[in-house]
């Protein structure tokens, strides 16, 4: 049990050197990581998206015939209560998570996590801060990126001309309060997977054998993490006003 | 600078500056007893720059990010300088010119071990006022003529500084490095 928590331990130190971020190679390694996280992440995602929102069309309106407003009203619903949010920490997980704790275990099998030490450079501060920043923001905008990209995409399939009565409907469910949900969901299961995948890789230890284990550890403890906070989100509301 | 006694268990060394001051390494294990060292060196806010017998360069960065990465960090970095030291280093060191733009942007692991010393050396000597944990055993596969042109390099920029000597034999003294000391 030691072995688990103190690499968690360590990640939530690292959280409180945001101090360091004024120093320039840390700011470059949040440029790097929010670059290979973020920005690297958008062609795959506007696939996702794109084939989000053509399944979502054709499954609602084509096979089970429901009418345009109701399909594009529901997905934006769906896609800002659940699906954004959680297709995107899939995909992050699936894309960054692995190959972060894969990094961060050779650097410790290599022994660099202590080559930092002696330079006098925090590898707190170095390396696990900026990964863990740049997965909680790129979490967040992402899950927007996708929302818009599958619901503009069902839109253009689903209308063949601009219906401004249809797209006013389709708007209808919009609020701020669905809005911060689907933005904090994303960013606490952002935050989730930098945690998990930034512990595995912190964990590693011995040969290299250790970085294909913390890899693989990663992805299964993100994924069982994500979908366990996603249930206690959707559960905890009707506990509480039960309770 | 003064002289410096560093204490870590089971060991007290006196360091003066100027100086590699040799340290045994018994049955300690280098890297081990190197990161000691650094640890109690960082104690009096020393930046430690290693010159082990192999690796001590991070594999998530090319070379240039390399070589000043703790100058960088702890805000030490003089560019004028380094510009106008490198290439003279990297003459010192025998490094082809055509070679010079193509080493820079290398990462550590597509280096050769030649070139990896080459890359600690040109960081021990561009890092402003590092102390130096240097383990005899970077020294021991080069061939004589780099083993000159390497020691010519540290014993230039010695003075001032913190040095160790990590090894069983004795410390080299200026007369070794004098035949190559770079311009």
């Amino acid at each position: 049990m030691p072995n688990v928590i103190s690499p968690i331990l360590l990640v939530f130190r690292a959280l409180g050197q945001w101090p360091a971020l004024r120093r320039v190679p840390v700011q470059q390694a949040l440029a790097q990581q929010l670059q290979g996280c973020g920005v690297q992440a958008l062609p795959g995602l506007l696939c996702a998206g794109v084939a989000l929102g053509l399944v979502a069309v054709q499954q609602m309106h084509g096979t089970y015939g429901a009418n345009v407003e109701f399909t594009l009203r529901t997905l934006l619903q769906l896609l800002l209560s659940e699906l954004a949010p959680l297709l995107t920490a899939v995909f992050l997980i699936a894309r960054s998570s692995s190959a972060m704790a894969a990094e961060l275990a050779a650097i410790r099998v290599q022994g660099e996590w202590r080559l930092l030490g002696t330079m006098g450079i925090d590898p707190l501060a170095y390396l696990l801060l900026p990964r863990l920043l740049a997965l909680t923001l790129a979490s967040g905008v992402l899950a927007l990126y996708l929302l818009l990209t599958a619901q503009l995409t069902a839109v253009l399939y689903a209308l063949d001309s601009p219906d401004p009565a249809t797209l006013y409907s389709m708007l209808e469910p919009l609020s701020a309060g669905l809005i911060a949900q689907c933005l904090g969901k994303s960013l606490l299961f952002g935050a989730l997977i930098g945690l998990i995948s930034c512990a595995s890789g912190v964990a590693a230890h011995g040969d290299w054998t250790a970085i294909p284990h913390a890899s693989a550890r990663a992805v299964v403890r993100a994924l069982l993490a994500v979908f366990a906070a996603d249930a206690l989100w959707a559960l905890l509301p009707g506990l509480w006003s039960g309770g | 600078m003064s002289a410096l006694t560093l204490h870590w268990p089971g060991h007290t060394l006196t360091l003066h500056p100027g100086q590699f001051t040799p340290c045994p390494l018994g049955d300690a294990d280098p890297q081990a007893l190197a990161h000691a060292l650094a640890s109690a060196l960082q104690a009096h806010g020393q930046i430690v720059l290693g010159l082990p017998a192999s690796g001590g360069l991070l594999s998530l960065l090319n070379v240039a990010d390399n070589l000043t990465l703790a100058a960088r960090y702890h805000d030490l970095v003089d560019w004028p300088m380094l510009d106008r030291q490198l290439p003279a280093l990297l003459q010192a060191l025998a490094v082809p010119e055509a070679r010079w733009p193509a080493l820079m942007q290398a990462l550590p692991q597509h280096l050769s071990h030649a070139e990896q010393r080459v890359v600690l050396l040109l960081r021990a000597r561009l890092t402003p006022g590092a102390a130096w944990v240097i383990d005899s055993g970077f020294f021991s596969r080069q061939s004589p003529s780099e083993r000159r042109r390497s020691l010519a390099l540290l014993t230039q920029a010695l003075p001032g500084r913190y040095a160790v000597w990590l090894s069983h034999d004795t410390p080299p003294d200026e007369g070794e490095a004098q035949h190559a000391r770079p311009t």
